[in-house]
């Protein structure tokens, strides 16, 4: 666990949810051809479906041990669930709940 | 002692004495006449989640916060579903309270176990995909362990949920043999892990669920229960009927394999999380809610056409919901609940929203005229405790114990065109092993008291939070006069549980163990 009390950086978070996103997809058969990055999509890139999500943010949570990230507030627009969402998204998004510089 | 639960989801004696009676079953009629057996009364809501969780902690579900497969929270303008899983119990667990203690558990197939607690043992979790069961499975080198097991294929063992959700709407007749079919490798795949373990790394407590048994019993329990297996089956339904036996049959193989493995000196417990009965409507919750002007969906909403009680992606039903202009809405069928929407209304609004839908629900009725709503149950008053508001605002039992749809349909209550198989909170308990009264047939008991049999039988105090009584009548009276049940007096904290240390606690198991030889050496159980 690292990346919390406001010493994080967004490059350091990147790299973080990387690591994380490439044990997530360790077993699965998915050519991710240029390899992960903040440029990844979940959905058209990874081929995520909706329970991947679930143990992707399960996995955040476990990786930072917190549970009270707002994960809705990037999984939701105008009450709606989003189609898609890019990795540097998810970064941009820890590094507001970490200050990140 | 040793100790076993060998857990068979959904499952009811109605089905069970079938499958007995047509000779399918004989290692569980062995067991039956060598055991203790009782109804199991279920949790309130008698669902998985909540019923197994309860019979893992020994907790009400108002107070381990596992109701549901799911938990909504709403947000400023929609709503946002939280997936429950381990980290959602708030009470500690048998599995981590057994470990603590300096024995080992394994634990396979349960829900609710992943991400997978750090217990002395294994865990392999239920109801992951694929995907996600090697990282979601403890310690994190078992899947190397078991990648030579004979039928160890993880595309087996994890949960599609698309394939499952097969089993609750209407299907092709063409696809139910291969339907049942999957279920029967399934539970192939994980008894070869469970008899893997067994052998090759004995845990003090090994637990397995076969869920098999609650999914085919969706689909296809009218092809189990005498009082609806058609006279004159068609084709396709004498396949059906015999892939159901198979099934069973292989159910009781593992049994069998089981008692043998577990030898004399062992104690076995069957349970289910709940029993499963016939259902032949279909309640349309939503509907009555838009119906009787408390629910307004975003234009045109289509009918449901497939018997179905859930949306393909619940974010649809959501989108289709006016969350702003609604008062009251069902979220998921398993809860069989209606929330109401406390975000858009005073505290005085919603519990008159609330009076209101109890009195109009109780009148509701069916194209027969009878009353279809049998009971609902505010959340206060039956799962009191620090997680009440994680229930729906009420819950229903309808007459024939079906689960709601969420769906819009063109009649609130529609006859199905055939019955399906439905949860009944009556499900089975069975005890067999070393001062456990054989040939017993005992009044129903509660599936939170189930721990207690558990921790006693491995020789270790219950918690004093527990819920529920031991059941001392499992037992020979003077049996348990020399081996009492010890429970607590004071709540035992999570964290002085942690605490007390592996070692000791080991070195105490073995003196425990060797006092309850020495007591069954007196009784003539041990020579």
């Amino acid at each position: 666990m690292s990346a919390q009390g406001g010493t994080a950086t967004r490059e350091g978070i990147l790299a973080e949810v990387v690591k994380v996103l490439t044990e997530l997809t360790e077993d699965w058969d998915v050519d991710f051809g240029a390899g992960l990055g903040a440029d990844t999509r979940l959905v058209s890139d990874l081929s995520f479906e909706s329970i991947d999500v679930v143990h992707f943010v399960t996995a955040l949570e476990e990786h930072y041990g917190r549970r009270d990230l707002p994960f809705q507030d990037i999984l939701m627009e105008d009450g709606k669930y989003v189609e898609d969402i890019r990795v540097g998204d998810v970064v941009d998004f820890l590094a507001k709940q970490f200050g990140a510089a | 002692m040793k100790t076993i639960l060998f857990g068979l989801d959904g499952a009811t004696y109605t089905v069970l004495d079938h499958m007995v009676a047509h000779g399918v079953m004989p290692n569980f009629k062995k067991f039956r006449d060598e055991s203790t057996s009782c109804r199991l009364r279920s949790t309130p809501l008698p669902i998985t989640p909540q019923a197994w969780t309860t019979l893992a902690t020994g907790r009400s579900a108002g107070n381990h916060g596992m109701h549901d497969f799911l938990r909504y929270e709403p947000t400023q303008d929609g709503v946002y579903f939280r997936v429950n899983d381990y980290r959602t119990i708030a009470v500690e667990t048998i599995w981590q309270y057994v470990s603590d203690r300096g024995k080992r558990v394994t634990v396979l197939n349960f829900f609710g176990t992943a991400p997978p607690p750090k217990i002395s043992g294994h865990v392999m979790p239920g109801f992951v995909p694929p995907k996600h069961l090697r990282r979601s499975s403890h310690p994190s080198d078992l899947f190397a362990k078991l990648q030579h097991v004979d039928g160890f294929d993880v595309n087996v063992l994890g949960l599609d949920t698309n394939i499952e959700k097969m089993g609750l709407q209407k299907l092709d007749p063409d696809q139910w043999v291969e339907w049942i079919d999957l279920h029967i490798r399934r539970e192939k795949a994980w008894y070869g892990i469970l008899d893997h373990l067994m052998r090759t790394e004995p845990s003090d407590l090994t637990a397995i669920v076969f869920d098999g048994v609650d999914k085919i019993q969706h689909l296809a329990y009218r092809y189990m229960d005498p009082s609806t297996i058609p006279e004159k089956p068609l084709d396709w339904e004498k396949r059906v009927i015999e892939r159901c036996k198979t099934y069973f049959k292989q159910v009781d193989d593992f049994l069998g394999a089981v008692v043998k493995s577990a030898g004399k000196w062992a104690r076995i417990f069957i349970a289910s999380d709940h029993g499963f009965t016939v259902t032949t409507e279909i309640v349309y919750v939503n509907k009555f809610l838009a119906d009787n002007g408390y629910l307004t969906w975003r234009g045109e909403v289509a009918e449901d056409a497939k018997e179905a009680v859930f949306v393909d992606k619940l974010p649809n039903l959501v989108s289709a919901i006016d969350l702003k202009k609604t008062k009251a809405f069902a979220m998921t069928p398993s809860c069989n609940g209606i929330y109401i929407n406390r975000q858009h209304l005073t505290p005085e609004e919603a519990d008159k929203v609330r009076d209101e839908l109890i009195e109009k629900l109780y009148k509701l009725k069916g194209p027969d005229g009878g009353l279809v709503v049998a009971e609902i149950k505010k959340r206060e008053d039956w799962w009191p405790g620090p997680f009440t508001e994680r229930a729906p605002d009420l819950t229903l039992t309808l007459r024939d114990h079906g689960l709601i749809s969420i769906l819009n349909g063109k009649s609130v209550v529609v006859p199905r065109e055939e019955p399906a198989g439905t949860h009944h909170p009556h499900g089975v308990l069975l005890g067999r092993g070393p001062g456990i009264v054989e040939g017993q047939e005992l009044e129903a008991r509660d599936i939170i008291e189930v721990p207690q049999l558990l921790l006693h039988s491995l020789g270790l105090e219950i918690p004093g939070d527990y819920e529920g009584t031991f059941p001392t009548a499992f037992y020979e009276a003077e049996y348990l006069a020399s081996d009492p049940p010890r429970k607590a007096e004071a709540p035992v904290a999570a964290a002085a549980a942690s605490a007390a240390g592996a070692t000791d606690e080991a070195n105490l198991d073995e003196d425990e163990e060797a006092a309850i030889m020495e007591r069954l050496r007196g009784l003539g159980y041990v020579e």
